[in-house]
């Protein structure tokens, strides 16, 4: 019988891990790009209504927003804060952070006299929240001088 | 000396394992935790502040859609919702008639096709209407019946209160 010898190199195989760290590193490169935090504070929590003719505003567009959503409670979920509406403390408090936010892009915004503040509050109001709640929110941005609103909605299913 | 240096040069190796580790746990992270963005689209809503000694904002106070900056004169219509104790629309009265009693989209978009129909019939422009919503109807309804209005042609859209059924 004729045996064969092994060559050194079936001795001590490696395997080249030099490519497998290369897309490891790629991937997890790409993940963390597109993890935005908290970036645009969109609360995962709130569940939109669906709107046929709602259109896609590019936020781009917009020069300043600020986002303030409304929770399936009625609590608001910004500042990183909850704040329920439906009590007189939470919609005082809503009014009091309005307030700051205003005294703020009034400082920034030399006309907000003449033109009104140009800042839109960017309304993300869960499907089951009540009409009044999402008036409150309304009226209380209207009182503290915000005009612009964008209401966001699910594209269609 | 010299020999046994370079020998243990060519010997040594760095091990990938552990930073593998790292890689992977940090990759295993991201992809639990990655939610892809929600294709939304919006409603562009101008709401000119209140005018001072109309504080009341309650019963009757109206916002616009896509409202221009000069206030213009319009014929306008009033829709009135009516919910459920659940929320839920459980009636659409147009103008104090009732036209449905359901919260079908379709009837309610043909009902308003109808009426700007026969408004433009009579040589007269309609293009604002008012919905008049209970504050406990659920918000997914009143965007509901905006989408409604819009796909039939209405190009103003004012909101008010109506007082609380309970």
């Amino acid at each position: 019988m004729f045996r064969k010898t092994k060559t050194p190199a079936e001795h001590d195989p490696e395997v080249d891990l030099i490519p497998m760290m290369d897309l490891s590193l790629n991937l997890t490169f790409f993940f963390v790009v597109l993890t935005t935090l908290a970036r645009d504070e969109v609360s995962q929590r709130v569940s939109l209504p669906v709107a046929r003719t709602a259109v896609l505003v590019q936020e781009e567009t917009i020069p300043d927003s600020l986002n303030i959503n409304v929770d399936h409670r009625e609590f608001v979920l910004s500042w990183g804060t909850q704040l329920d509406l439906n009590s007189p403390q939470g919609l005082e408090k809503l009014g009091k952070l309005l307030r700051m936010e205003a005294a703020r892009q009034k400082d920034v915004q030399p006309n907000w006299k003449k033109d009104g503040l140009s800042t839109t509050i960017v309304l993300r109001v869960d499907r089951n929240a009540h009409y009044g709640v999402f008036r409150k929110v309304v009226n209380v941005c209207r009182q503290n001088g915000f005009k612009n609103f964008l209401l966001k909605a699910r594209a269609e299913e | 000396m010299r020999t046994a240096r370079r020998e243990s040069m060519k010997d040594m190796k760095i091990s990938l394992t552990s930073l593998l580790d790292l890689v992977f746990n940090f990759l295993a992270f991201f992809v639990i935790t990655y939610t892809p963005p929600l294709a939304t689209k919006s409603y562009q809503v101008s709401l000119p502040p209140p005018k001072v000694g109309n504080a009341q904002q309650g019963v009757g106070a109206a916002t616009t859609i896509d409202s221009d900056e000069e206030p213009e004169v319009f014929q306008d219509v009033t829709l009135g919702l009516e919910s459920d104790s659940s929320g839920s629309l459980s009636g659409l009265r147009l103008e104090g008639r009732l036209i449905q009693n359901s919260n079908d989209q379709r009837i309610l978009e043909r009902d308003l096709r109808v009426l700007l129909g026969s408004f433009r019939g009579a040589g007269q422009s309609l293009e604002v209407i008012n919905i008049v919503s209970p504050p406990e109807l659920k918000y997914s309804f009143l965007i509901d019946v905006v989408d409604a209005c819009q796909r039939a042609g209405f190009k103003k859209i004012n909101f008010a209160e109506a007082p609380s059924s309970n």
